[in-house]
């Protein structure tokens, strides 16, 4: 009964059939007439995909989510190289970030223990059927090679492959486990030492900038080493790696503060945020900036920050940075754990100075959380478990990962419930845990290599 | 469903525009419709200005690229759209719920052979509504489905050699994790 579009009867679209007057059609150009020299020999049902110029399946294939548009690549030989064209990648990455997107994301739990029998595993702590085998690693590393994972930035990994059993420098390389690009860094400066340490201070940042204005099929990433302070320095060296360059240069950095962070607690990877590489030192967040070398903000951590105790994390949470802190560990006779969290406002006012307010978002104690499916965990965690804190949700203000035990839960800091992620193995309940954020944008983040898949 | 019963358009206005198709048919349309087709458009313009001093006015435009069935489609869901329009010029969110409404049944008859051809013509005719809404119909059926069906779904054959195509799917494993039964 709908729709009758093929009703050219109707009032107003009369058909005729015999045009009364005869039109000659201008052709302007041979093209025109051959495509309807084309169009009449053939019947008119005959039309397929393959009439359309690729102009028009790009703007099908526009309209697809992110993992059928990379699966119809197998479709033929054209779709193949449409998808594949750069511009189609910058297409998406405009969109996600006019849409913002709630881009699927993972935190990768990797844990390390020398007692452990398989060191570095990766958990991911969300069920998501892109990150079910990210393969990270390239086939000829897969013997023999000992790898982890050292820092993250969207979807790209910085990885460190070191032959097992061998006293030798490893390699790093930078990864983009959904689309199998890989890329050998050269080796770092030598007399820098930290490049055997077991957790160098490192970070990777990419900058999408490059990818709406230039005509260029991968971004610019930057990889920064900060050494190991032995004193208290008034500016240090920093080893920044350059993918426009692909060499490594050494910068000085002079930080308004240098006492104010020392080394055994500047944690190990570092937090892309803003161009600018965060680490969270005793007292002060300092941010590095390693496309304009020698740059460095600072911010003194919240008044209440328990200064000189480890068990911290530094994330981002929608679009801000986000540090937290557990107190009340070792303490025996401590009533209970609190877990403080606090984000950072306001970072654009006063640029370059001192700008930025912490704000306190939560501070509980974890004795009072429950679980509704899980009773017995809250009874564990009445009686002051082995805790950790892992990370914070990137999208969601209210949920934190913790470690209890041997058992990854999520927290809902505003309902105060805990619900179990997934149980680790036996033999790392107390090993040292790296969290890393791996966030896929609309399209998988471009970088130069050749695929190792 | 009263709509099937002509409603008098409301931004009539007397002026016919004559489109002759391809295959020769002629179709007389409202100017507010034409003008919805800016390759029409471009085309009434032009030759108004040229004509400007002759006295003559040009009402019969050749559409030497487009047939008459993907053409009276056009028409119709053109008028649809410009009805819609009409009637909630000032809550564009009814607009879009009735829009929505109208091209969910619109869809129900029409197949995906049409649905390449109307792309076409749209793309031709420069009527960029109808140009987005068939290319998002044709997205969300192949959304989320299997090679294979995206294939039979627009008559393609793969073209790839030998082996080429298993690099592919084995390079791109993970995109073919959780696809749709057909």
């Amino acid at each position: 009964m709908l729709v009758s579009y093929l009703s050219y009867q109707d009032s107003d679209i009369r058909r005729i059939q015999k045009p009364k007057t005869t039109i000659t059609v201008v052709e302007d150009s041979d093209d025109r007439r051959t495509i309807q020299k084309r169009k009449r020999t053939r019947t008119r049902t005959a039309t397929t995909i393959d009439d359309l110029p690729k102009s028009l399946v790009l703007e099908i294939l526009h309209r697809l989510d992110f993992k059928s548009a990379m699966r119809c690549r197998s479709v033929s030989k054209e779709w193949c190289s449409v998808v594949s064209d750069p511009s189609f990648a910058r297409y998406f990455v405009n969109r996600s970030i006019v849409d913002h997107h709630h881009c699927p994301f993972t935190l990768l739990l990797q844990y390390d223990a020398p007692w452990a029998k398989n060191k570095n595993i990766l958990f991911p702590l969300e069920e998501e059927p892109y990150f079910k085998s990210l393969p990270y690693v390239p086939p000829i590393y897969q013997q023999n090679v000992d790898i982890s994972i050292r820092a993250s930035c969207h979807d790209l990994l910085l990885c460190y492959a070191v032959v097992a059993g061998y006293n030798t420098a490893g390699v790093y390389y930078v990864v983009n486990p959904i689309t199998g690009q890989w890329n050998a860094l050269p080796p770092l400066p030598d007399h820098y030492t930290y490049i055997d340490s077991e957790w160098p201070r490192v970070g990777l940042i990419c900058n999408y900038g490059t990818l709406h204005h230039k005509q260029q099929q991968q971004i610019s990433f930057r990889v920064m080493f900060v050494p190991e302070f032995e004193n208290i320095p008034m500016e240090f060296k920093v080893q920044i790696f350059s993918s426009d360059t692909s060499k490594w240069k050494a910068y000085m950095v002079l930080c308004p503060a240098p006492h104010r962070f020392v080394s055994w607690i500047f944690s190990f990877q570092a937090v892309p945020y803003n161009g600018l590489l965060f680490w969270c030192g005793e007292d002060f967040l300092v941010g590095l900036d390693p496309y304009n070398s020698g740059c460095c903000r600072c911010f003194q951590l919240p008044l209440e920050w328990n200064t000189g105790y480890g068990c911290h994390t530094l994330g981002l949470c929608n679009g801000a940075l986000r540090i937290s802190q557990l107190s009340g560990i070792h303490y025996p006779n401590f009533p209970a754990y609190v877990l403080s969290v606090w984000d950072l406002n306001n970072y654009d006012e006063d640029e370059g100075g001192e700008g930025g307010k912490w704000c306190l978002e939560h501070q509980l104690c974890l004795k009072q959380m429950v679980s509704e499916k899980s009773p017995w965990l809250t009874n564990v965690v009445k009686k002051n478990p082995y805790l950790l804190i892992l990370a914070c949700h990137p999208n969601d203000r209210d949920i934190f990962y913790l470690k209890i035990n041997s058992t990854v839960v999520s927290c809902n800091l505003r309902r105060n419930t805990l619900e179990v992620v997934r149980d680790l193995p036996d033999d790392c309940p107390h090993a040292l845990f790296n969290v890393l954020d791996f966030v896929l944008p609309c399209w998988p983040t471009p970088i130069h290599s050749s695929p190792f898949l | 469903m009263s709509n099937q019963s002509e409603s008098p358009n409301p931004t009539s206005s007397s002026n016919k525009i004559t489109l002759k198709t391809s295959d020769n048919e002629v179709f007389e349309v409202e100017e507010a419709v034409a003008m919805k087709f800016c390759t029409v458009k471009q085309y009434f313009d032009d030759e108004n200005n040229n004509n400007v001093t002759s006295g003559t006015s040009t009402t019969l435009i050749p559409l030497p690229n487009v047939e008459s069935h993907p053409l009276a489609i056009l028409i119709t869901y053109c008028k649809k759209h410009l009805e819609i329009k009409a009637n909630n010029a000032d809550n564009k969110k009814e607009m879009e719920i009735d829009m929505e409404h109208y091209e969910r049944e619109f869809l129900k008859n029409v197949m995906p052979q049409e649905l390449t051809e109307l792309i076409l013509a749209a793309n031709y005719l420069n009527f960029k509504e109808a140009l987005d809404f068939f290319c998002r119909a044709v997205a969300s059926a192949i959304q989320n489905k299997s090679v294979e069906y995206v294939r039979k779904f627009f008559g393609l054959e793969s073209d790839f050699k030998p082996g080429e195509e298993e690099k592919l799917r084995e390079e791109f494993a993970w995109s073919f994790e959780g696809v749709d039964e057909d």
